[in-house]
Protein backbone atom coordinates (compact mmCIF):
# COMPACT_ATOMS: atom_id res chain seq x y z
CA UNK A 1 0.00 0.00 0.00
CA UNK A 2 1.38 3.67 -0.84
CA UNK A 3 0.92 6.11 2.10
CA UNK A 4 0.85 9.78 0.81
CA UNK A 5 1.43 12.34 3.17
CA UNK A 6 -0.69 15.09 1.30
CA UNK A 7 -4.54 14.35 0.95
CA UNK A 8 -5.48 14.48 -2.51
CA UNK A 9 -8.50 16.93 -3.18
CA UNK A 10 -10.75 15.55 -5.49
CA UNK A 11 -12.19 18.27 -7.61
CA UNK A 12 -15.59 19.39 -7.04
CA UNK A 13 -15.89 18.33 -3.05
CA UNK A 14 -15.40 20.94 -0.49
CA UNK A 15 -14.42 19.00 2.55
CA UNK A 16 -13.86 15.21 0.66
CA UNK A 17 -10.43 15.05 1.06
CA UNK A 18 -9.35 18.17 2.87
CA UNK A 19 -7.91 17.65 6.36
CA UNK A 20 -9.83 20.17 8.16
CA UNK A 21 -9.01 21.56 11.94
CA UNK A 22 -11.50 20.27 14.55
CA UNK A 23 -13.89 23.15 15.24
CA UNK A 24 -13.74 22.08 18.63
CA UNK A 25 -9.84 21.65 18.97
CA UNK A 26 -8.32 24.85 20.30
CA UNK A 27 -10.13 25.20 22.98
CA UNK A 28 -9.56 21.31 23.57
CA UNK A 29 -5.69 21.27 23.13
CA UNK A 30 -5.88 24.67 25.34
CA UNK A 31 -7.82 22.96 28.24
CA UNK A 32 -10.31 25.64 27.79
CA UNK A 33 -13.04 23.17 26.39
CA UNK A 34 -15.85 22.60 29.16
CA UNK A 35 -16.90 18.99 29.67
CA UNK A 36 -20.41 18.27 31.35
CA UNK A 37 -17.69 17.12 35.14
CA UNK A 38 -16.46 21.21 34.53
CA UNK A 39 -19.44 22.86 35.01
CA UNK A 40 -19.94 24.39 38.18
CA UNK A 41 -23.22 26.14 38.35
CA UNK A 42 -24.97 27.94 41.01
CA UNK A 43 -26.99 25.76 43.17
CA UNK A 44 -25.73 22.65 41.03
CA UNK A 45 -26.70 19.17 42.51
CA UNK A 46 -24.02 16.37 42.48
CA UNK A 47 -24.61 12.68 42.01
CA UNK A 48 -22.56 9.85 42.55
CA UNK A 49 -23.00 6.36 41.11
CA UNK A 50 -22.32 3.49 43.23
CA UNK A 51 -21.09 1.09 41.30
CA UNK A 52 -20.89 -2.62 42.09
CA UNK A 53 -17.28 -4.25 43.45
CA UNK A 54 -18.34 -7.62 41.45
CA UNK A 55 -18.93 -8.58 37.99
CA UNK A 56 -22.48 -10.62 37.97
CA UNK A 57 -23.10 -10.21 41.28
CA UNK A 58 -26.62 -9.85 42.46
CA UNK A 59 -27.97 -6.93 44.57
CA UNK A 60 -29.32 -8.27 47.79
CA UNK A 61 -29.40 -4.62 49.81
CA UNK A 62 -27.67 -1.07 49.33
CA UNK A 63 -27.42 0.42 52.70
CA UNK A 64 -28.01 4.50 51.91
CA UNK A 65 -28.01 5.68 54.88
CA UNK A 66 -24.17 7.86 55.01
CA UNK A 67 -25.83 9.11 51.53
CA UNK A 68 -28.78 9.86 52.96
CA UNK A 69 -27.31 11.71 55.92
CA UNK A 70 -25.15 14.37 53.84
CA UNK A 71 -26.95 17.63 54.05
CA UNK A 72 -30.08 18.29 51.29
CA UNK A 73 -29.67 14.98 49.75
CA UNK A 74 -32.77 13.07 47.92
CA UNK A 75 -33.28 9.79 46.22
CA UNK B 1 3.77 11.22 66.33
CA UNK B 2 3.92 7.64 64.96
CA UNK B 3 4.05 5.82 68.27
CA UNK B 4 1.19 8.04 69.23
CA UNK B 5 -1.18 7.42 66.62
CA UNK B 6 -1.58 3.67 65.90
CA UNK B 7 -3.22 4.10 62.59
CA UNK B 8 -0.68 6.14 61.07
CA UNK B 9 0.74 5.85 57.64
CA UNK B 10 3.69 7.22 56.31
CA UNK B 11 4.20 7.60 52.51
CA UNK B 12 6.61 8.21 49.88
CA UNK B 13 4.64 8.94 46.06
CA UNK B 14 1.21 8.01 47.78
CA UNK B 15 0.74 5.96 44.45
CA UNK B 16 -0.23 3.04 46.44
CA UNK B 17 -1.94 4.72 49.33
CA UNK B 18 -4.47 6.55 47.26
CA UNK B 19 -5.65 4.36 45.32
CA UNK B 20 -6.07 2.14 48.97
CA UNK B 21 -7.76 4.91 50.08
CA UNK B 22 -10.32 5.34 47.21
CA UNK B 23 -10.58 2.04 47.09
CA UNK B 24 -12.19 1.48 50.85
CA UNK B 25 -9.15 0.62 53.12
CA UNK B 26 -9.96 2.06 56.44
CA UNK B 27 -8.92 6.10 56.39
CA UNK B 28 -5.60 5.99 58.74
CA UNK B 29 -5.91 8.76 61.55
CA UNK B 30 -2.80 10.90 60.17
CA UNK B 31 -0.65 10.76 56.86
CA UNK B 32 2.95 11.54 57.17
CA UNK B 33 4.58 12.89 54.02
CA UNK B 34 8.40 11.52 54.09
CA UNK B 35 9.22 13.76 51.04
CA UNK B 36 10.22 16.81 53.35
CA UNK B 37 13.48 14.62 54.91
CA UNK B 38 16.44 15.31 52.97
CA UNK B 39 17.82 11.99 54.35
CA UNK B 40 14.87 10.29 52.70
CA UNK B 41 15.45 11.53 48.89
CA UNK B 42 18.90 11.56 48.77
CA UNK B 43 21.02 9.18 46.50
CA UNK B 44 25.24 8.83 47.10
CA UNK B 45 27.81 7.75 48.52
CA UNK B 46 28.57 7.40 52.65
CA UNK B 47 31.90 5.45 54.55
CA UNK B 48 32.07 3.49 51.15
CA UNK B 49 28.82 2.24 50.83
CA UNK B 50 25.62 3.37 48.66
CA UNK B 51 23.08 5.17 50.78
CA UNK B 52 19.96 5.49 49.02
CA UNK B 53 16.92 7.31 50.75
CA UNK B 54 13.97 5.40 51.02
CA UNK B 55 11.41 8.13 49.50
CA UNK B 56 13.56 8.96 46.70
CA UNK B 57 11.79 9.40 43.46
CA UNK B 58 13.20 6.70 41.28
CA UNK B 59 13.08 8.73 38.11
CA UNK B 60 16.09 10.11 40.56
CA UNK B 61 17.65 6.08 40.63
CA UNK B 62 17.92 5.90 36.80
CA UNK B 63 19.05 9.30 36.08
CA UNK B 64 21.78 8.72 38.51
CA UNK B 65 24.63 7.43 35.83
CA UNK B 66 26.66 6.34 38.36
CA UNK B 67 24.71 4.10 40.23
CA UNK B 68 23.43 2.77 37.18
CA UNK B 69 26.41 1.58 35.85
CA UNK B 70 27.42 -0.05 39.39
CA UNK B 71 23.73 -1.56 39.45
CA UNK B 72 22.29 -1.35 36.23
CA UNK B 73 19.68 -5.00 36.91
CA UNK B 74 18.55 -2.84 40.58
CA UNK B 75 17.98 0.48 38.71
CA UNK B 76 16.28 -1.21 35.93
CA UNK B 77 14.01 -3.01 38.02
CA UNK B 78 13.64 0.55 39.71
CA UNK B 79 12.41 2.11 36.18
CA UNK B 80 10.04 -0.63 35.51
CA UNK B 81 7.60 0.71 38.66
CA UNK B 82 4.86 2.11 36.87
CA UNK B 83 5.02 5.16 33.69
CA UNK B 84 6.77 8.60 34.19
CA UNK B 85 4.30 9.91 36.24
CA UNK B 86 4.54 7.08 38.47
CA UNK B 87 8.28 7.09 38.16
CA UNK B 88 8.29 10.80 39.16
CA UNK B 89 6.73 9.21 42.88
CA UNK B 90 7.60 5.55 42.88
CA UNK B 91 10.61 4.90 45.85
CA UNK B 92 12.43 2.00 46.79
CA UNK B 93 10.94 2.15 49.90
CA UNK B 94 7.38 2.82 49.31
CA UNK B 95 7.42 -0.30 46.29
CA UNK B 96 9.02 -2.80 49.50
CA UNK B 97 6.83 -1.83 52.32
CA UNK B 98 3.86 -2.04 50.20
CA UNK B 99 4.65 -5.67 49.79
CA UNK B 100 3.09 -6.63 46.67
CA UNK B 101 3.92 -10.17 45.81
CA UNK B 102 5.13 -8.47 42.09
CA UNK B 103 7.28 -5.32 43.34
CA UNK B 104 9.67 -5.16 40.71
CA UNK B 105 12.36 -3.12 42.92
CA UNK B 106 12.71 -5.97 45.37
CA UNK B 107 14.38 -9.39 43.85
CA UNK B 108 16.75 -7.12 42.21
CA UNK B 109 17.41 -5.36 45.86
CA UNK B 110 17.74 -9.02 47.31
CA UNK B 111 20.37 -9.99 45.08
CA UNK B 112 22.44 -7.29 45.63
CA UNK B 113 21.97 -7.82 49.53
CA UNK B 114 20.74 -4.41 50.01
CA UNK B 115 19.98 -3.35 53.93
CA UNK B 116 16.53 -1.56 55.13
CA UNK B 117 17.44 0.95 57.64
CA UNK B 118 14.52 1.09 59.81
CA UNK B 119 13.99 4.17 62.08
CA UNK B 120 11.47 4.31 65.54
CA UNK B 121 10.85 6.87 68.07
CA UNK B 122 13.93 4.90 70.23
CA UNK B 123 16.40 4.46 67.36
CA UNK B 124 17.33 2.72 64.58
CA UNK B 125 17.53 -1.20 63.22
CA UNK B 126 19.82 -2.75 59.70
CA UNK B 127 18.08 -5.47 58.09
CA UNK B 128 18.61 -7.02 55.22
CA UNK B 129 15.45 -6.40 52.81
CA UNK B 130 15.15 -10.39 53.08
CA UNK B 131 13.36 -9.45 56.55
CA UNK B 132 10.86 -6.78 55.91
CA UNK B 133 8.33 -8.19 53.28
CA UNK B 134 6.18 -11.25 55.42
CA UNK B 135 3.48 -11.62 52.80
CA UNK B 136 0.95 -9.75 50.76
CA UNK B 137 0.84 -6.60 51.83
CA UNK B 138 2.05 -7.09 55.46
CA UNK B 139 5.98 -5.87 56.69
CA UNK B 140 7.82 -7.27 59.64
CA UNK B 141 7.59 -3.30 60.64
CA UNK B 142 6.27 -2.64 64.35
CA UNK B 143 4.18 0.10 64.92
CA UNK B 144 5.92 3.69 64.34
CA UNK B 145 8.67 2.09 62.28
CA UNK B 146 8.91 2.85 58.68
CA UNK B 147 12.25 2.72 56.42
CA UNK B 148 14.45 5.79 56.29
CA UNK B 149 16.73 4.41 53.47
CA UNK B 150 18.51 1.32 51.70
CA UNK B 151 22.43 0.63 52.47
CA UNK B 152 24.51 -1.21 49.28
CA UNK B 153 27.77 -2.38 49.53
CA UNK B 154 29.95 -1.33 46.51
CA UNK B 155 30.16 -4.03 44.10
CA UNK B 156 33.39 -5.95 43.99
CA UNK B 157 35.51 -6.45 40.54
CA UNK B 158 33.67 -8.48 38.35
CA UNK B 159 29.94 -8.08 39.48
CA UNK B 160 27.23 -7.93 37.82
CA UNK B 161 23.52 -7.72 38.23
CA UNK B 162 20.29 -8.41 35.93
CA UNK B 163 16.41 -7.75 36.64
CA UNK B 164 14.07 -9.10 33.99
CA UNK B 165 10.24 -9.45 34.34
CA UNK B 166 7.63 -11.31 32.34
CA UNK B 167 4.81 -8.97 31.43
CA UNK B 168 2.22 -9.78 28.59
CA UNK B 169 2.36 -6.15 27.28
CA UNK B 170 5.17 -4.15 26.77
CA UNK B 171 4.51 -1.51 29.43
CA UNK B 172 2.58 -0.71 32.40
CA UNK B 173 1.34 -4.16 33.97
CA UNK B 174 2.34 -6.28 36.77
CA UNK B 175 4.90 -8.54 36.26
CA UNK B 176 3.60 -12.26 35.88
CA UNK B 177 7.00 -13.29 37.03
CA UNK B 178 10.19 -11.41 37.62
CA UNK B 179 13.62 -12.71 38.02
CA UNK B 180 16.84 -10.65 39.57
CA UNK B 181 20.36 -12.25 39.18
CA UNK B 182 23.99 -11.18 40.22
CA UNK B 183 27.09 -13.21 39.91
CA UNK B 184 30.87 -12.20 40.74
CA UNK B 185 33.12 -13.78 38.20
CA UNK B 186 37.09 -13.84 38.79
CA UNK B 187 39.99 -13.76 36.50
CA UNK B 188 39.58 -17.39 36.02
CA UNK B 189 36.24 -17.02 34.75
CA UNK B 190 34.70 -18.96 37.50
CA UNK B 191 32.20 -18.10 39.24
CA UNK B 192 32.72 -16.95 43.31
CA UNK B 193 29.76 -15.77 44.62
CA UNK B 194 25.96 -15.42 43.13
CA UNK B 195 22.47 -15.22 44.10
CA UNK B 196 19.09 -15.61 41.99
CA UNK B 197 15.56 -13.96 43.45
CA UNK B 198 12.35 -13.88 41.94
CA UNK B 199 9.03 -11.78 42.21
CA UNK B 200 5.47 -12.58 41.95
CA UNK B 201 6.06 -16.80 41.77
CA UNK B 202 4.67 -16.68 45.85
CA UNK B 203 3.61 -14.50 49.02
CA UNK B 204 7.05 -12.92 49.51
CA UNK B 205 10.08 -12.73 46.80
CA UNK B 206 11.72 -15.71 46.70
CA UNK B 207 15.39 -16.32 46.64
CA UNK B 208 16.59 -19.34 44.57
CA UNK B 209 19.75 -20.67 47.04
CA UNK B 210 19.66 -24.41 44.74
CA UNK B 211 20.43 -21.57 41.86
CA UNK B 212 22.97 -19.79 43.50
CA UNK B 213 24.32 -23.46 44.78
CA UNK B 214 24.56 -24.43 40.91
CA UNK B 215 26.69 -20.98 39.89
CA UNK B 216 29.13 -20.83 42.45
CA UNK B 217 32.19 -22.83 41.60
CA UNK B 218 30.91 -23.33 37.60
CA UNK B 219 33.54 -21.71 35.10
CA UNK B 220 31.94 -19.24 32.09
CA UNK B 221 32.90 -20.59 28.30
CA UNK B 222 35.33 -19.05 26.16
CA UNK B 223 32.57 -18.25 23.91
CA UNK B 224 32.20 -14.01 23.96
CA UNK B 225 30.87 -12.47 25.71
CA UNK B 226 31.29 -15.84 28.16
CA UNK B 227 28.40 -17.39 29.62
CA UNK B 228 27.66 -20.61 31.91
CA UNK B 229 27.03 -23.80 29.65
CA UNK B 230 23.66 -25.34 28.83
CA UNK B 231 24.29 -27.98 31.96
CA UNK B 232 24.41 -25.05 34.45
CA UNK B 233 22.03 -22.68 33.09
CA UNK B 234 19.46 -25.46 33.08
CA UNK B 235 20.36 -26.62 36.96
CA UNK B 236 19.28 -22.83 37.47
CA UNK B 237 16.05 -22.98 35.55
CA UNK B 238 15.24 -25.90 37.54
CA UNK B 239 15.99 -24.81 40.79
CA UNK B 240 13.96 -21.72 39.63
CA UNK B 241 10.93 -23.32 38.81
CA UNK B 242 11.21 -25.70 41.92
CA UNK B 243 11.55 -22.75 44.45
CA UNK B 244 8.12 -21.38 42.72
CA UNK B 245 4.89 -21.46 45.00
CA UNK B 246 2.62 -19.72 42.64
CA UNK B 247 -1.28 -18.27 42.04
CA UNK B 248 -3.18 -18.73 39.20
CA UNK B 249 -4.58 -15.72 38.52
CA UNK B 250 -5.81 -13.62 35.33
CA UNK B 251 -1.99 -12.85 34.23
CA UNK B 252 -1.06 -16.17 34.31
CA UNK B 253 -1.33 -20.15 35.79
CA UNK B 254 1.11 -21.63 38.07
CA UNK B 255 2.21 -24.11 35.37
CA UNK B 256 3.26 -20.92 33.01
CA UNK B 257 5.03 -18.97 36.02
CA UNK B 258 6.91 -21.72 37.15
CA UNK B 259 7.99 -22.61 33.40
CA UNK B 260 8.57 -18.89 33.03
CA UNK B 261 10.29 -18.42 36.46
CA UNK B 262 13.00 -21.11 35.01
CA UNK B 263 13.75 -19.41 31.72
CA UNK B 264 13.70 -15.68 33.03
CA UNK B 265 16.06 -16.60 35.80
CA UNK B 266 18.47 -18.49 33.27
CA UNK B 267 18.56 -15.31 31.10
CA UNK B 268 18.83 -12.59 34.21
CA UNK B 269 22.07 -14.91 35.14
CA UNK B 270 23.21 -14.91 31.48
CA UNK B 271 22.96 -11.23 31.41
CA UNK B 272 24.42 -10.28 34.78
CA UNK B 273 27.52 -13.02 33.53
CA UNK B 274 27.85 -10.70 30.31
CA UNK B 275 27.88 -7.38 33.09
CA UNK B 276 30.35 -9.39 35.11
CA UNK B 277 32.76 -10.01 32.48
CA UNK B 278 32.70 -6.64 30.83
CA UNK B 279 33.29 -5.09 34.58
CA UNK B 280 36.32 -7.60 35.29
CA UNK B 281 37.45 -6.03 32.31
CA UNK B 282 37.02 -2.46 33.00
CA UNK B 283 38.55 -3.36 36.30
CA UNK B 284 41.68 -4.95 35.04
CA UNK C 1 -12.22 19.12 58.45
CA UNK C 2 -10.07 22.32 58.60
CA UNK C 3 -9.23 23.45 55.21
CA UNK C 4 -5.59 23.84 54.77
CA UNK C 5 -3.93 26.73 53.20
CA UNK C 6 -1.46 26.54 50.10
CA UNK C 7 0.55 28.49 47.99
CA UNK C 8 1.89 27.65 44.61
CA UNK C 9 3.44 28.94 41.91
CA UNK C 10 0.90 27.75 39.08
CA UNK C 11 1.14 27.84 35.47
CA UNK C 12 3.66 30.72 36.17
CA UNK C 13 1.77 32.54 38.61
CA UNK C 14 1.92 32.98 42.68
CA UNK C 15 -1.67 30.54 43.50
CA UNK C 16 -2.98 30.63 47.05
CA UNK C 17 -5.50 28.39 47.82
CA UNK C 18 -7.52 26.31 50.37
CA UNK C 19 -8.38 23.06 50.34
CA UNK C 20 -9.14 19.38 52.40
CA UNK C 21 -6.09 18.06 53.83
CA UNK C 22 -6.67 15.01 52.06
CA UNK C 23 -7.92 16.49 49.04
CA UNK C 24 -6.07 14.90 45.58
CA UNK C 25 -4.21 17.71 44.01
CA UNK C 26 -6.23 16.78 41.13
CA UNK C 27 -9.70 17.94 42.74
CA UNK C 28 -7.92 21.00 44.25
CA UNK C 29 -6.29 21.76 40.68
CA UNK C 30 -10.11 21.59 39.31
CA UNK C 31 -12.63 23.00 41.96
CA UNK C 32 -10.47 25.24 44.00
CA UNK C 33 -8.28 26.72 41.76
CA UNK C 34 -10.63 26.48 38.49
CA UNK C 35 -8.25 24.55 36.28
CA UNK C 36 -10.41 22.22 35.00
CA UNK C 37 -8.72 21.21 31.71
CA UNK C 38 -6.72 18.86 34.60
CA UNK C 39 -8.77 15.82 33.86
CA UNK C 40 -9.76 12.58 35.62
CA UNK C 41 -9.67 9.29 34.02
CA UNK C 42 -9.22 6.75 36.39
CA UNK C 43 -8.11 8.46 39.67
CA UNK C 44 -5.76 5.53 40.18
CA UNK C 45 -2.92 6.78 38.08
CA UNK C 46 -3.35 4.75 34.90
CA UNK C 47 -5.17 6.71 32.32
CA UNK C 48 -2.58 9.92 32.20
CA UNK C 49 -5.42 12.25 31.92
CA UNK C 50 -4.64 14.42 34.91
CA UNK C 51 -1.03 14.65 34.19
CA UNK C 52 0.83 17.56 35.46
CA UNK C 53 4.70 18.86 35.73
CA UNK C 54 5.49 19.14 39.85
CA UNK C 55 8.30 20.92 39.64
CA UNK C 56 9.06 19.57 36.26
CA UNK C 57 8.43 16.05 37.11
CA UNK C 58 5.50 14.55 35.05
CA UNK C 59 2.96 13.46 37.53
CA UNK C 60 -0.77 11.96 38.17
CA UNK C 61 -2.22 14.78 40.44
CA UNK C 62 -4.87 12.25 41.15
CA UNK C 63 -1.74 10.72 43.24
CA UNK C 64 -0.96 13.81 44.96
CA UNK C 65 -2.32 15.06 48.14
CA UNK C 66 -2.93 18.83 47.29
CA UNK C 67 -1.04 20.16 50.82
CA UNK C 68 1.89 18.67 49.41
CA UNK C 69 2.62 21.16 46.67
CA UNK C 70 2.85 23.76 48.77
CA UNK C 71 5.77 25.71 47.70
CA UNK C 72 6.40 24.18 44.58
CA UNK C 73 6.20 24.74 40.80
CA UNK C 74 2.95 23.59 38.93
CA UNK C 75 1.79 23.76 35.12
CA UNK C 76 -0.86 22.46 33.86
CA UNK C 77 -2.00 22.01 29.72
CA UNK C 78 -3.48 25.69 30.92
CA UNK C 79 0.01 26.58 31.38
CA UNK C 80 1.19 25.47 27.79
CA UNK C 81 0.61 28.49 25.66
CA UNK C 82 2.19 31.65 26.07
CA UNK C 83 1.88 35.42 25.19
CA UNK C 84 -0.81 34.26 22.78
CA UNK C 85 0.68 31.44 21.25
CA UNK C 86 0.26 27.97 21.03
CA UNK C 87 3.02 25.49 22.23
CA UNK C 88 4.28 23.62 19.32
CA UNK C 89 3.02 20.76 20.96
CA UNK C 90 -0.25 22.08 20.61
CA UNK C 91 -0.47 23.19 16.95
CA UNK C 92 0.98 20.12 15.92
CA UNK C 93 -1.77 17.90 17.93
CA UNK C 94 -4.26 20.59 15.95
CA UNK C 95 -2.88 19.92 12.41
CA UNK C 96 -2.31 16.61 13.20
CA UNK C 97 -5.99 15.66 14.17
CA UNK C 98 -4.40 14.00 17.31
CA UNK C 99 -7.38 14.38 19.08
CA UNK C 100 -10.99 13.72 19.13
CA UNK C 101 -12.96 13.53 22.47
CA UNK C 102 -10.25 15.93 24.17
CA UNK C 103 -10.66 13.99 27.17
CA UNK C 104 -6.51 12.60 26.59
CA UNK C 105 -5.51 15.67 25.51
CA UNK C 106 -4.09 17.69 28.12
CA UNK C 107 -2.25 14.92 29.95
CA UNK C 108 -1.02 13.95 26.36
CA UNK C 109 0.39 17.56 26.10
CA UNK C 110 1.75 17.43 29.29
CA UNK C 111 3.52 14.18 29.26
CA UNK C 112 4.96 15.03 25.61
CA UNK C 113 6.29 18.51 26.70
CA UNK C 114 7.78 16.33 29.67
CA UNK C 115 9.70 14.28 27.14
CA UNK C 116 10.60 17.12 25.06
CA UNK C 117 12.06 19.12 27.58
CA UNK C 118 14.43 16.52 28.77
CA UNK C 119 15.00 15.12 24.96
CA UNK C 120 14.73 17.11 21.98
CA UNK C 121 15.25 14.82 19.83
CA UNK C 122 13.32 11.57 20.45
CA UNK C 123 12.92 8.04 18.53
CA UNK C 124 9.27 6.90 17.83
CA UNK C 125 9.89 4.21 20.50
CA UNK C 126 11.27 6.68 23.31
CA UNK C 127 7.79 8.91 22.51
CA UNK C 128 5.70 5.47 22.61
CA UNK C 129 7.42 4.71 26.27
CA UNK C 130 6.98 8.07 27.45
CA UNK C 131 3.54 8.28 26.70
CA UNK C 132 3.07 4.61 28.13
CA UNK C 133 1.49 6.11 31.11
CA UNK C 134 -1.11 8.27 29.02
CA UNK C 135 -4.22 6.19 27.46
CA UNK C 136 -6.55 7.42 24.83
CA UNK C 137 -9.76 5.62 23.58
CA UNK C 138 -10.99 7.15 20.68
CA UNK C 139 -8.26 8.93 18.85
CA UNK C 140 -5.64 6.25 18.71
CA UNK C 141 -1.97 6.61 19.75
CA UNK C 142 -0.84 6.96 16.06
CA UNK C 143 -1.58 10.40 15.33
CA UNK C 144 -1.23 11.32 18.83
CA UNK C 145 3.01 10.00 18.61
CA UNK C 146 3.20 11.94 14.93
CA UNK C 147 2.36 14.91 16.27
CA UNK C 148 4.82 14.86 19.02
CA UNK C 149 7.60 13.67 16.54
CA UNK C 150 6.51 16.96 14.10
CA UNK C 151 6.32 19.20 17.13
CA UNK C 152 9.53 18.22 18.22
CA UNK C 153 10.58 18.81 15.16
CA UNK C 154 9.14 21.93 14.52
CA UNK C 155 10.93 22.93 18.20
CA UNK C 156 14.41 22.10 16.90
CA UNK C 157 13.74 23.75 13.94
CA UNK C 158 12.91 26.97 16.12
CA UNK C 159 15.74 26.25 18.09
CA UNK C 160 18.38 26.49 15.33
CA UNK C 161 16.80 29.48 14.14
CA UNK C 162 17.25 31.46 17.10
CA UNK C 163 21.13 30.16 17.47
CA UNK C 164 21.49 31.24 14.22
CA UNK C 165 20.19 35.11 14.64
CA UNK C 166 22.14 35.37 18.09
CA UNK C 167 25.43 34.68 15.67
CA UNK C 168 24.64 37.03 13.17
CA UNK C 169 23.14 40.21 14.87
Amino acid sequence: MTVTDEPTTTPGYKWVGTRPVRPDGLEKVTGKARFGADLALPGMLEGAVLRSPHPHARIRSIDTAAAAAMPASGP
Amino acid sequence: MLAGSPSARVFAGATDVIPQLRAGRPEPEALVDLKGIERLVSVGLADGHWVIGAATPTVRLTEHPELAAEFPGLVEAAGLIGSDQIQSRSSLGGNLCNASPAADSVPAMIVNRVRAVIASGTGTRTVPVTDVVTGPGRTSLGPGEFVVEFELDRRPSGTGDAYLRMIPRTEMDIAVVGAGARVTIDADGVCTAASVALGAVAPTAVVVDAAATALVGATVTDRAPGAFGDEVLTAVADAASAACDPIDDKRGTVAYRRQVAGVLAKRAVTAATARAIANRTEGA
Amino acid sequence: MARTHVSANINGEEVEFLCDQDASLLNALRDDVGLTGVKEGCGTGDCGACSILLDDRVTCSCLVFAPEVDGATVVTVEGLASGGHLHPLQQCFLEGAALQCGVCTPGFLVAAKALLDRNPDPTETEVRYALAGNLCRCTGYDKIIRSVLDAAEAMRAGAAEATEEGAHP
